[in-house]
């Protein structure tokens, strides 16, 4: 267990509080599994019970690795001299340390954590607002497809979407949202006829 | 949901792709409407009529759908869809089609054993009683054939009844294959056990050629492939009729000798097989919409390009008329009580 | 039998077998793009067009449609993230970080090129299997498809990366999403929430839509640039000329396309297992015997020759039970069960024997369909490949459409839809977080089958099945899986602590 370590010594103190929290979320998960399970016969509980124990036992394992790790990193940050490292800072500070950038065993090269193109690159740093706009965004998107269908939600998000998020022209906007919605009507239903969200009113 | 496919008109545009005219000419017959029936289809003439397979595509249900679709959609002068919407092994779609709305637009076809029997049995899951719906017509019947293991010491269904312990093989419970399987046991007494939790009725089988179960019970045509080809055999038909291609030495249900108790378990099961594969629809039907339906598809079932075309896919047909299902389903409600106290056990 | 395969080349040669299968090539090429839309459901909707055709045309035309969806699906995989088909969900892993960097032509070129190859190898698998097939057809019972499963979930070592604590968690995770359901021995609910839905499981296809490209499509909104990196050097031309390079690299790595081959071979033949789980395995093989491991999830290329080449072999494997027994080895050769008594052929003995040319004639059309559609694929490669150099907010309208559209053909009902969205959230929070998702994944595919075949085993054999010889095969390879990198990690380890006591001393 060395190698995770040493990686997860250099994350932001965000990520091992996120583990601890997520770690009890599971704990939680399957220890009500678990429970479930009770009321079911043998041969229905057997796999159930093996799984959710098990997953409760390593979920358990883990947030206690994961608090420990939070406390060492605590301490490292309220003890000005660190007595590990004679190359600078240690603990939780963002962005590798020189002295921790040994090559790992079969882990990975510390620039991982940086690379601009990263899907964890962009969750991580994407501001609050942003996450929000994209969140609303992607709400709106189900809801209308759930109530209006999609043979509406198609061209009416896409204008919306392109206008307000994308900053196009509404020239542009329009085009767009009438190629959407022609292409999926002319594919999916006159075409391959495979049926797609109907939306609450046209039952 | 009328969002559905008009699957004549994707065919058309299927055949725009670029094959030659010539190739498919034997399916792509024009809808436009061309209302024949007897009945009264005004209101029906020009609508897309949904059929809905509680299963997924590519299975037995799905094809006889398909298969009579186009027929029916020629004597209603409407577009067919044909839909698949799975889910809780058909019940899904059947609990659902209650609430639909009875004007003919809506309708499924319904497993009779595994819906039906769940229904009798008051299994968990499903909301409806049998004499619910509208039944429109049966596509076709659904006899089960029993078979054994060519390899294996038990060849005629005399060596089972003698058999120590015998072993079926079966998907699980509520299962079409379970049922039979678990009522013929019981009601002849045979010991041994049935062996639940294959994935389909293609890992039973395999399970059954390698002969480590005896035997299992499953769809009769579906059988005909690996009873020709010698790896399985035929032991019972659980159904009315024995059909051509099978041996006269195989014995049908009806031709054991039986005690009156068992007769009145076996009647009670045939009358569900022979419940089939009907078409169904809402409850308290239209009458107009229902009459249309149910001449269209009488005159549909008898179209000689139908039987030709049902033939050549080894899909054999079965009509029964609306009304008679209906005094089937009469019959099973009135089964007698120890048959649904079976059958509650096997859901 | 070799008149039979000359026989067989010539019926599939004559105009109109292969005109109907480049028609069924177009079609499968479409529906392998879009996500969701899967080749058996594709198949069943194709079937009433075979009704009047002979043997060798109908199966030009639904066996052409059904091997392309496969190839066609890891294109939407390596371009957008969203995975084209479920069995090109590991195709995502490492080949859309490869077009992120600006390498989708060559991830593009690889995936294709090992794809064709795939095929190949499958189908020549298929043909030296035809005088053995029922033997060994007749070899795997649930034991040995118990033990497959358990290897399988041994790749989640493998494919944990660096957390394995994290990755067992997701894997128990993926297991207890699996049993979501009526368990299969007596009918109990478990975990239904009384939800009618549920009773038939989790939908595998909304599941993977959503974990592998719910995150995508999220991120594109949230950094509202283009898929592809933008900065100079990386154009589309640029990345298309990479095309070449990623067909050499599958050559490079030729030991890799034979063993992920026979991963796809070996698991399409288990009924039941199929591709979904096939991809999983040789993708945690390639990783296990990579010199560069801690690459894979980067954008490997490795990973994604295994992933390519996985996919298009497993198809001929699962034609093999088919075609020995009339036993389908998955959804897709199922339907393709329909097909053969609609065109008149039984299963089983006859296609060995009397009808072995049409037998020979499937599977020069599972070669011919597969180039046909690689070489097409190359030609469209240009304008696809542009599309991720666009800006990101105008593909995210289009994304969204792919992800609902994908989910909800999968059953034709909103609960799917839902599913992919609340595996989009898990994907994103896994990503955001460092969690591994692939294991759970390889779990949610796994479990069920590995809880049904362990009590089936025990119910047909009790424990006798223990000793069953290919159980017992299958067992050490297992140890030598989970060994091998334990052994390897341990060596490494320790090279590190000599580095690290070597300069301590100098310091």
């Amino acid at each position: 267990m060395a190698v995770p370590e040493q990686h997860e010594s250099r994350r932001p103190s965000t990520g091992a509080v996120a583990d601890v929290v997520l770690g009890l979320f599971m704990v939680a998960v399957f220890g009500w599994a678990f429970l479930e399970a009770a009321d079911w016969s043998f041969k229905a509980a057997l796999f159930p019970r093996i799984v959710t124990g098990l997953g409760f036992t390593v979920a358990l394992l883990q947030v206690v690795q994961s608090l420990l790790r939070l406390a060492r990193g605590r301490r490292a940050a309220a003890d000005p001299t660190p007595a590990t490292s004679p190359a600078g800072p240690i603990g939780p500070v963002p962005g590798a340390a020189p002295a921790e950038a040994v090559p790992q065993a079969a882990g990975t090269t510390s620039e991982d954590d940086v690379n601009e193109d990263d899907v964890e690159y962009v969750f991580q740093t994407a501001g609050a607002r942003r996450w929000t706009e994209a969140v609303a965004w992607v709400t709106a998107f189900f809801v209308l497809l759930y109530v209006a269908g999609l043979f509406v939600t198609a061209p009416l998000f896409s204008f919306l979407y392109l206008r307000f998020a994308g900053r196009r022209t509404w020239v542009f906007c329009a085009i767009y949202a009438v190629v959407v919605g022609v292409v999926l009507y002319a594919a999916f239903e006159l075409a391959l006829g495979i049926p797609v969200p109907p939306g609450l009113f046209l039952d | 949901m009328n969002t559905a496919m008009p699957y004549r008109r994707s065919l058309r545009s299927l055949i725009a792709l670029g094959v030659g005219a010539g190739v498919l000419s034997g399916c792509s017959s024009d809808s436009e409407p061309a209302a024949s029936g007897g009945g009264d289809c005004a209101s029906l003439e020009g609508e897309t009529i949904t059929i809905v397979v509680p299963y997924e595509p590519g299975g037995g249900y799905d094809s006889y759908t398909r298969l009579v679709a186009p027929y029916l959609e020629e004597e209603i002068g409407a577009t067919i869809a044909v839909q698949n919407q799975p889910g809780a092994g058909g019940l899904l779609a059947l609990n659902s089609l209650r609430a639909e709305d009875a004007d003919g637009t809506k309708l499924a076809i319904m497993n009779g054993v595994g819906a039906g029997g769940s229904s009798i049995a008051g299994a968990e899951g499903a909301d409806f009683a049998l004499d619910d719906f509208t039944y429109i017509g049966r596509v076709a019947s659904d006899p089960s054939l029993l078979v054994t293991s060519a390899a294996g010491e038990y060849q005629t269904f005399d060596d089972i009844l003698a058999a120590d312990e015998f072993r079926w093989g079966s998907t699980g419970p509520g299962a079409e294959d379970y049922v039979t399987s678990s009522l013929i046991s019981a009601v002849f007494d045979i010991p041994g056990e049935v062996v639940t939790g294959f994935p389909g009725s293609g890992e039973t089988e395999l399970a059954v050629v390698q002969g480590s179960i005896d035997g299992m019970s499953g769809n009769l045509t579906s059988r005909r492939g690996a009873v020709e080809d010698g790896t399985q055999t035929p032991v019972l038909v659980v159904g009315e009729e024995s059909p051509d291609w099978l041996s006269d030495d195989v014995p049908t249900v009806a031709e054991l000798d039986t005690t009156e108790e068992q007769a009145e378990l076996l009647d009670a099961h045939l009358a569900l097989i022979e419940l089939g594969r009907p078409f169904i629809g809402p409850p308290g039907m239209d009458e107009a919409a229902t009459s249309c339906l149910r001449t269209a598809m009488a005159a549909a079932m008898e179209n000689p390009e139908l039987v030709q075309e049902s033939e050549e896919q080894e899909r054999e047909l079965a009509f029964l008329p609306g009304d008679e299902l209906e005094g089937l389903v009469q019959d099973l409600m009135d089964a007698p009580p120890a048959y649904s106290e079976l059958l509650a056990t096997l859901y | 039998m070799l008149s039979e395969a000359i026989s067989g080349l010539t019926q599939v040669f004559q105009p109109l077998p292969l005109a109907l299968m480049l028609l069924g090539v177009a079609i499968g090429f479409v529906v392998g793009i879009l996500p969701g839309l899967g080749g058996a459901v594709t198949l069943a909707l194709m079937l009433p067009f075979t009704f009047d055709m002979q043997p060798v045309e109908a199966f030009a035309f639904l066996l052409g449609m059904w091997v392309v969806t496969s190839t066609t699906g890891d294109i939407t995989s390596v371009l957008f993230g969203v995975p084209g088909e479920a069995t090109s969900a590991a195709t995502v892993l490492d080949g859309h970080p490869m077009t992120k960097r600006g390498e989708g032509g060559r991830a593009l070129g690889a995936v294709l090129f090992s794809s064709a190859l795939g095929a190949v190898f499958g189908a020549l698998v298929l043909a030296l299997a035809i005088p053995v097939i029922r033997p060994v057809v007749l070899a795997f019972a649930p034991p040995e498809f118990f033990a497959l499963t358990m290897l399988g979930l041994t790749f989640v070592v493998a494919l944990s990366g660096k957390h394995l604590l994290k990755g067992f968690i997701m894997a128990a995770f993926g297991l207890l999403v699996a049993l979501v359901g009526l368990d299969p021995q007596e009918g109990t609910q478990r975990y239904t929430f009384e939800q009618l839905y549920l009773w038939d499981g989790i939908g595998i296809v909304p599941l993977v839509v959503g974990l592998f490209g719910g995150a995508e499509v999220l991120q594109l909104m949230l950094s509202k640039r283009s898929i592809a990196r933008a900065e100079p050097g990386a154009t589309p031309e640029a990345s298309l000329s990479g095309v070449g390079q990623g067909i050499r690299d599958v050559l490079h790595h030729w030991p890799l396309v034979i063993r992920s081959s026979a991963i796809g071979t070996g698991v399409g033949i288990v009924p039941g297992l199929g591709g979904s789980v096939a991809q999983f395995m040789a993708y945690g093989a390639a990783q296990q015997s990579s010199k560069t491991p801690e690459m894979f999830g980067k954008g490997a290329v490795e990973g994604v020759i295994a992933s390519g080449a996985v996919n298009n072999a497993k198809d001929s494997g699962s034609l093999i039970p088919t075609i020995g027994f009339g036993i389908p080895g998955g959804a897709g050769s199922a339907v393709l069960l329909s097909a053969f008594l609609i065109v008149g052929l039984n299963p089983g003995e006859e296609m060995l024997t009397t009808s072995l040319d049409v037998t020979f004639s499937m599977i020069w059309v599972t070669v011919l369909a597969n180039f046909i559609a690689v070489a097409a694929a190359f030609f469209v490669l240009k304008p696809l490949t542009k599309l991720t150099f666009i800006s990101g907010p105008l593909l995210v309208p289009f994304l969204l459409l792919l992800l609902a559209l994908g989910a909800y053909t999968a059953s034709n009902s909103f609960a799917d839809v839902l599913v992919m969205i609340v595996a989009a959230i898990v994907g994103v929070i896994c990503i955001r977080y460092d969690w591994p998702r692939v294991p759970f994944l390889l779990a949610v595919v796994l479990g069920a089958l590995a809880e049904r075949y362990l009590f089936l085993s025990y119910s047909l054999f009790e424990w006798d099945w223990l000793t069953r010889p290919i159980v017992l095969a299958i067992a050490a390879v297992m140890v030598l899986a989970i060994v091998g990198p334990i052994v390897r990690r341990a060596r490494a380890r320790s090279r590190v602590r000599t580095a690290e006591q070597k300069s301590d001393v100098s310091a």
